[in-house]
């Protein structure tokens, strides 16, 4: 198949005449056309899926990747708001020489604003001497596990089109999360779980809400579920006070009883089996959920080392040992947001707030996966929407200077499967602005992470609107500077 | 791509002579345009077209044929039709026989396409000039002259294999075609303007050939004068071609009905089209579903909700031979139908109550809109005039204040947090892309940013169109209700409910008010120390005191309190709110400076790169009219001459579009399955001519929905049974069931879903129009939404889920889970999946128990407490059938296990707004109240029979 990088609109494999491989099945179950037809059937079985649970027509069914996958799973770790990249893993010494001073510019408003030097000091850890702020001291330990990707950059500078574009490429509400494009692609391990799993902050709304684990264009069934904090994880999970789960399961072999002689009515209709086996799933998944989200049951060493018994660290630690609960049973995508990174003002004490809070949890997981061989093939992935600025106006006078924000800048760190670890990526200028040297694109961070869960960016594709649409839209390409 | 029709073909076999076929007197010179490319284009093109093509042959034109394939080479012999591979394969001489997969073609067709490659080396006197300009001048040239020089200095980069930037220099049609960057290589005629000179010449940046050493002056001299001595091709635009328009972009003319061997079988011409492809194909029609299935079909296509026992009972009964027609005619009169079809609508115009974006700011006005459509639908409105409402209602005078109410079309967009002249370019972006796709079918959106890419739509059209809404603005303006809007609610109820509202709010504001002054009072009373110790402030001098953060301060009571508080007292969020109730609409109008106003094409779409100024006007393929209309004393807004233009006869894609639009909602799929995509990249669609019949008459009958409506629902396709005896064989031959030869399932749409439970339960409220209501929703969900309302009373609650809040930012679990329409995009197609959390929102949720408590209640009323009753009404309220013995025996069973106790009265305090603690009360107290029959009417919802149809 000819493909050429600049071609931007036909740049898809098409094995079929019009759909990806992956999408034709959708397209069937799109337009609700018989999945009993003799081709469809014999795809499906090829697939291997059939036989794998039973389920006739589940999309969800573990999907062969277009290469071997380093990463099984992937963690994303998303710290809303936007951490400041020169508070955290890119030190910027000349700062502090300018720190106070007006900023000097040619153009643009006469507000007045000034540098801001990092209230932080930076050391140097592990074997290979990454220099991380002071707010991350157990993260320090893990240097050698994480590559940093100091010049990376974005396309927005508002928290929610920024968000937006974090999580599924696109300023603009209707793509695909990029959580619902891997489980597009590949599928789920445990059919008794969701294969996109949110985790939110309890403290609040992430920005934009749920248009950024939405399945956007694709079907319904790839978007991400969020796990309610109180109550039931998810909506309606559990059925009314009171139904007992024997009288659930009563109710369930009645109906499947009565819906049996139906089956023959519409011998062409795929989804009559598969509503009996969602009633068996659903119930399934009414001990299998919250059997994934007991923690219960760690021991004292594990609550330990995620922050469990401190309260600052408790909420995120939780989220933290959750997430690996959940990739360990077979979870495709789970993303854990961390709000409160905004520090337009006092960045002194809101991020040294936030590194008390997600330091321990998130060393804690990158050691738990690593002591469980689960490091291997789990992606970990950190960062925020954009970067910060070097300076800030005058009016933080109550409180003590912060940034604004910035998209020109950022950072991001990748660790686990397929990760060189100890590794640092680009370079930016001296006072942290804008990127100078190996820059990438927030599309390359997600392309590079398609590539690590064994999908190619510019093959995983969905035809919609008239075009074949992907992750990246017509950008990306590897940060190969990070990969094993 | 699917093997296109096969219509002339088959109408040779019929022995019926058509307009598409036509074979040339004898003596008489084939003619490859008119004789011999239609065989192609119905029979090999969707395989060998340019994009991707098969084998690598290309059968667009003569050139590419010469050039051939990979496997046999040149496709045609010029002079011997005999040896020439492409006869061969279509006679089977080569294997496999051609065209693959499909039935081959008739005899007649293949000689004479062997006939035209015998008559092929002598010159052609009935070729077009453009044809015998191509053959003698510039391609013998080229391929003397200008081909070495591009394979020498070029091919190694654009080649077939690799086409760099998507350009390849192999013949005249690749140049022609080009490449993403610039378009046509060539301009005919016009070498200054090709860019294959202008990059040779290096006008244009990166020179060619790059990093190689430029071409001698001689040579890009002489490759100019070639391109000076071609002759420009007919028509306008950059990518309209010379030829003849193709489907769909030709004229909608009327097609003969074509002669079937089955004429028992047709009922109306639908039904001939149908049966006439299914022949061809060796393909029976199934027989007809039982009468039974046939009004439960009639009952949810046309107004979404199930017949009553006592309806399918009266119908049973009705032998006469228009009983079925008549229950057509009876349910097109029912309003109930402009609530089912107007939501198709509104799934189209992406329909929402809220804003969109992170903050989703409401719409409180948006309903107004929602009640036109459905008032148009219901009297059958002409579908130009609807048209004409939605782009330019305020400028057709006549349409009074109906026509600004339509305007909520405009005022639809997806407002996006974004930076300066960002916003406007999103909302303009939003309107001409939803216009494009709305009623013309088209993906015009592709054509913001470079020239369309298989459809042609240059961008310079896209900026023209565009230019039509350059001068527009959406406010809110001041429209007095009409007593035509409000059959059955009175806007003076809402005054009262207004009024009740503001009382219930100052209310809570004078206790929030209290609340407040207890928690500043507190606040104020305690300090700590802010940033923890190890942390040296080095900001200020000294350390600084900050407030004790309140919500250390307060218990969680108080912090519930005051989150109801800030709830209760927000602006919108209450349904009795009286920004819901005032006399306003969304109504666009023209800037006053619209005379001036200028639209710029922009590059790759960005506003900030400006290229040249276009005036407004139409689609250049479609339109004859290449420098658009004049504005030269124009009286009225722009937009009316785009919305006559668009709701013309003479516009093909209009009228074709709505067609297969209501063929979708019917049948379940399209007749052509992208129906916002008529484009070369769509689905295509084997049923061109039943579109353009239905199209036609669509148009002949005034542009009239239920005349579409009558013709589909009383023909035989749409009668089908989904069982086919012989559906096993037919497979092979369709198995995607694009011949239409049994129907495919129908899963109801969530509205659907949610409107028969309540129907069923007894408790749906059948109040139409007005404001929307707020549903009960979960707490948290909401919050993760950023959005928070409080529920509306029950009654309100039951009513119609149309009438439900569309919030783009938090879609209720249940329409989430059950495909209900995205809201951010026009959505074409509603999704049918079968996945697990619809067993949560159907089987687990609280509206379901609710309602299927509701329902037991009924049971007992109506046949009191004898189980075989209340199973054999259940049954006939869910499906109107009695149960079968087997089913009988089960539920007997099961309820004799599960002994039901007498019922609990439900005792909900109904107030203007629902309590969601007096709800959850009364549910916990309530569930064990009728047992197991709840839960036995619990089950028939759930069941497969409930939500899919027979």
């Amino acid at each position: 198949m000819r493909k050429n990088e600049f071609e931007f609109c036909s740049n898809v494999e098409r094995p079929d005449p019009r759909l990806g491989e992956l999408g034709r099945r959708d397209f069937l179950f799109r337009f609700g056309k018989g999945l009993g037809s003799m081709a469809l059937t014999s795809l499906l079985h090829t697939d291997g899926w059939l036989q794998a649970n039973g389920i006739q027509g589940d999309p969800l069914a573990p999907k062969v990747p277009h290469f071997p996958a380093k990463a099984k799973s992937c963690i994303f770790l998303f710290m809303s708001g936007a951490p400041g990249q020169m508070d955290t893993f890119d030190p910027k010494p000349k700062l502090a020489e300018l720190h106070g001073k007006p900023i000097v510019r040619k153009y643009g408003s006469l507000e007045k604003r000034i540098y801001v030097a990092s209230p932080f000091k930076f050391a140097r850890h592990g074997k290979c001497g990454m220099e991380i702020s002071e707010i991350f001291p157990h993260l320090a330990t893990c240097a050698d596990d994480i590559a940093v990707v100091r010049a990376m950059h974005t396309s927005s500078e508002a928290h929610t089109t920024a968000t937006f574009f974090m999580n599924t490429g696109a300023a603009i509400p209707g793509s695909p999360s990029m959580g619902a494009w891997a489980a597009y692609g590949l599928g789920t391990e445990n059919g008794n779980l969701p294969a996109f799993v949110v985790l939110p902050d309890i403290r609040g709304g992430v920005f934009g809400g749920a248009i950024n684990w939405a399945s956007g264009y694709l079907p319904a069934y790839y978007q991400g579920t969020l796990f309610n904090s109180v109550g039931d994880p998810i909506v309606d999970l559990q059925p009314p006070a009171g139904v007992t789960p024997e009288r659930q399961q009563k109710n369930i072999s009645l109906l499947n009883e009565l819906n049996e002689p139906y089956l023959d009515a519409q011998p062409r209709n795929p989804h009559l089996l598969a509503r009996m086996k969602n009633y068996e799933l659903a119930f399934r998944m009414q001990t299998a959920v919250p059997d994934s989200l007991d923690m219960s049951k760690e021991p004292e060493s594990i609550r330990e080392l995620y922050g469990l018994n401190n309260k600052m660290t408790e909420p995120m630690g939780k989220r933290c040992l959750m997430a690996r609960r959940l990739v360990e049973r077979g979870v495709r995508f789970v993303q854990i947001y961390c709000q409160g990174w905004d520090s337009h003002e006092n960045i002194a004490g809101e991020h040294k707030k936030r590194g008390l809070e997600t330091d321990k949890p998130i060393a804690g997981l990158l050691k738990d996966l690593k002591q469980r061989g689960l490091l291997d093939e789990t992606l970990v992935a950190w960062g925020g929407e954009f970067g910060r600025t070097a300076d800030n106006t005058m009016d933080f006078f109550r409180t003590g200077p912060g940034r604004d924000h910035n998209k020109d800048a950022m950072v991001v760190w990748l660790a686990g499967a397929g990760i060189k670890g100890g590794t640092v990526v680009g370079e930016t200028d001296e006072l942290g602005i804008k990127c100078v040297e190996n820059v990438y694109h927030t599309h390359d961070l997600h392309a590079t992470m398609l590539h690590l869960m064994g999908l190619d960016h510019l093959r995983l594709t969905y035809y919609h609107s008239g075009r074949f649409k992907r992750l990246t839209n017509i950008a990306g390409g590897l940060i190969k500077e990070v990969l094993v | 791509m699917k093997i296109k029709i096969v219509w002339n073909a088959m109408a040779v076999i019929a022995g019926v002579f058509t307009m598409l076929v036509r074979l040339p007197a004898a003596g008489s010179r084939v003619d490859f345009k008119k004789d011999i490319q239609p065989i192609f284009e119905s029979n090999c093109i969707g395989c060998h077209a340019v994009q991707m093509p098969e084998g690598g042959l290309v059968m667009e034109s003569l050139d590419s044929l010469l050039k051939g394939g990979k496997k046999q080479g040149p496709a045609i012999v010029p002079g011997s039709g005999q040896k020439s591979p492409l006869v061969r394969s279509l006679t089977g001489e080569i294997q496999p026989r051609m065209p693959l997969g499909s039935q081959p073609l008739p005899k007649k067709e293949i000689a004479l396409i062997a006939k035209w490659i015998d008559e092929l080396s002598q010159p052609e006197s009935g070729t077009s000039a453009k044809e015998t300009a191509r053959q003698s001048g510039p391609v013998h040239r080229f391929d003397t002259e200008i081909k070495p020089i591009l394979e020498q200095n070029c091919l190694s980069c654009h080649n077939a294999e690799k086409g760099k930037g998507g350009l390849v220099v192999q013949d005249i049609d690749s140049l022609l075609r080009g490449g993403a960057h610039d378009g046509p290589s060539v301009v005919a005629g016009q070498s200054e303007k090709s860019p294959l000179v202008q990059r040779l010449r290096g006008v244009k940046e990166p020179r060619m050939p790059m990093n190689g050493k430029p071409l001698s002056e001689e040579q890009i001299e002489r490759i100019a004068k070639w391109i000076n001595e071609m002759e420009p091709p007919a028509g306008v635009g950059a990518v309209a071609s010379a030829k003849k328009p193709a489907w769909p972009w030709a004229p909608v003319t009327e097609v003969a009905i074509p002669q079937v061997k089955r004429q028992d079988w047709v009922r109306n011409p639908i039904d001939a089209f149908v049966l006439a492809q299914q022949e061809h194909k060796q393909l029976q029609p199934a027989p007809s579903a039982s009468k039974r299935s046939l009004l439960r079909r009639l009952y949810f296509d046309l107004v979404g909700l199930p017949p009553t026992p006592e309806d399918m009972e009266r119908f049973l009964r009705d032998d006469s031979p228009d009983a079925y027609g008549r229950e057509v005619e009876k349910l097109l009169a029912d309003p109930r139908y402009g609530e089912r079809w107007g939501r198709h609508w509104l799934d189209l115009v992406r329909y929402s109550d809220t804003r969109g974006g992170a903050i989703d700011y409401p719409r409180p006005h948006m309903w107004r809109y929602r009640d036109y459509v459905i008032r148009a639908f219901n009297q059958d409105r002409p579908y130009d005039r609807f048209v004409k409402e939605q782009i330019a209602g305020d400028a057709f005078r006549a349409y009074g204040d109906e026509g600004k109410i339509g305007l909520g079309f405009l005022g639809q967009w997806v407002a996006v947090e974004a930076e300066g002249e960002q916003v406007r370019r999103d909302y303009v972006v939003d309107v001409v892309n939803t216009t494009g796709s709305v009623f013309l079918g088209l993906t015009l959106g592709c054509a913001g940013c470079h020239n369309h890419k298989y459809d042609p739509i240059p961008t310079k059209d896209y900026y023209r169109i565009e230019a039509f809404f350059s001068p527009m603005t959406v406010d809110l303006q001041d429209v007095a209700f009409h007593q035509y809007e409000m059959p059955r609610l009175q806007p003076e109820q809402w005054k009262k409910a207004a009024k009740d509202w503001e009382q219930v709010l100052a209310e809570r504001k004078k206790l929030a008010a209290e609340f407040e002054e207890k928690i500043k009072k507190q606040k104020t009373e305690h300090y700590m120390l802010w940033a923890p110790q190890d942390l040296k402030d080095w900001s200020d001098s000294g350390q600084r005191k900050l407030p004790f953060p309140a919500d250390t301060l307060l218990t969680q009571q108080d912090k519930d309190r005051r989150k109801l508080i800030n709830r209760q007292t927000a602006r919108f969020a209450n349904p009795n709110s009286p920004d819901y109730y005032l006399p306003k609409a969304y109504v666009v109008s023209d800037s006053e400076l619209q005379n001036t106003v200028a639209t710029y094409v922009l590059t790759g779409g960005n506003y900030k790169l400006r290229s040249e100024e276009v005036k407004p006007g139409f689609l250049s393929a479609i339109s004859s009219d290449p420098e658009g209309p004049s504005l030269d004393g124009l009286v009225g807004s722009r937009r009316q001459l785009l919305a006559n233009w668009i709701a013309s006869r003479d516009n093909p894609l209009t009228a074709r579009v709505m067609v297969n639009r209501i063929w979708q909602y019917h049948l379940g799929e399209g007749l052509v399955a992208t129906p916002s995509d008529f484009g070369k990249n769509g689905a295509g669609t084997v049923h061109q001519e039943l579109i353009d019949w239905m199209a036609w008459r669509f148009m002949e009958s005034g542009w009239s929905l239920k005349e579409i409506h009558r013709l589909i629902l009383n023909s035989n396709v749409y009668q089908q049974s989904m069982k086919h005896p012989k559906a096993k064989e037919q497979e092979l031959v369709d198995s995607d069931n694009r011949y239409l030869w049994v129907r495919d399932p129908v899963r109801l749409e969530v509205e659907s879903i949610r409107d028969s439970v309540l129907a069923v339960s007894g408790q749906l409220n059948p109040l139409m129009g007005g404001p929307p209501f707020f549903p009960e929703a979960d707490d948290e969900q909401m919050e993760r939404g950023s959005t928070w309302w409080e529920p509306s009373s029950r009654t309100q609650q039951n009513r119609r889920t149309v009438y439900m809040l569309q919030i783009r930012s938090f879609q209720l679990p249940m329409v989430k889970v059950f495909d209900g329409a995205n809201m951010d995009e026009s959505c074409v197609v509603r999704g049918v999946t079968s996945v697990t959390p619809q067993v949560f929102a159907l089987f687990n949720s609280k509206f379901s128990h609710d309602q299927s408590r509701e329902m037991a209640n009924r049971l007992i009323a109506e046949v009191g407490h004898s189980p075989e009753r209340q199973i054999e009404r259940a049954f006939q309220l869910a499906f109107q059938r009695p149960p079968t013995a087997v089913e009988k025996e089960k539920s007997l069973a099961y309820l004799s296990r599960n002994p039901s106790r007498p019922p609990v009265e439900l005792s909900l305090k109904e107030t203007p707004y629902a309590q969601a603690s007096d709800a959850q009360a009364a549910h916990g107290q309530a569930s064990g109240s009728v047992g197991a029959l709840a839960d036995f009417c619990l089950i028939l919802l759930n069941m497969n029979e409930f939500i899919f149809l027979e």
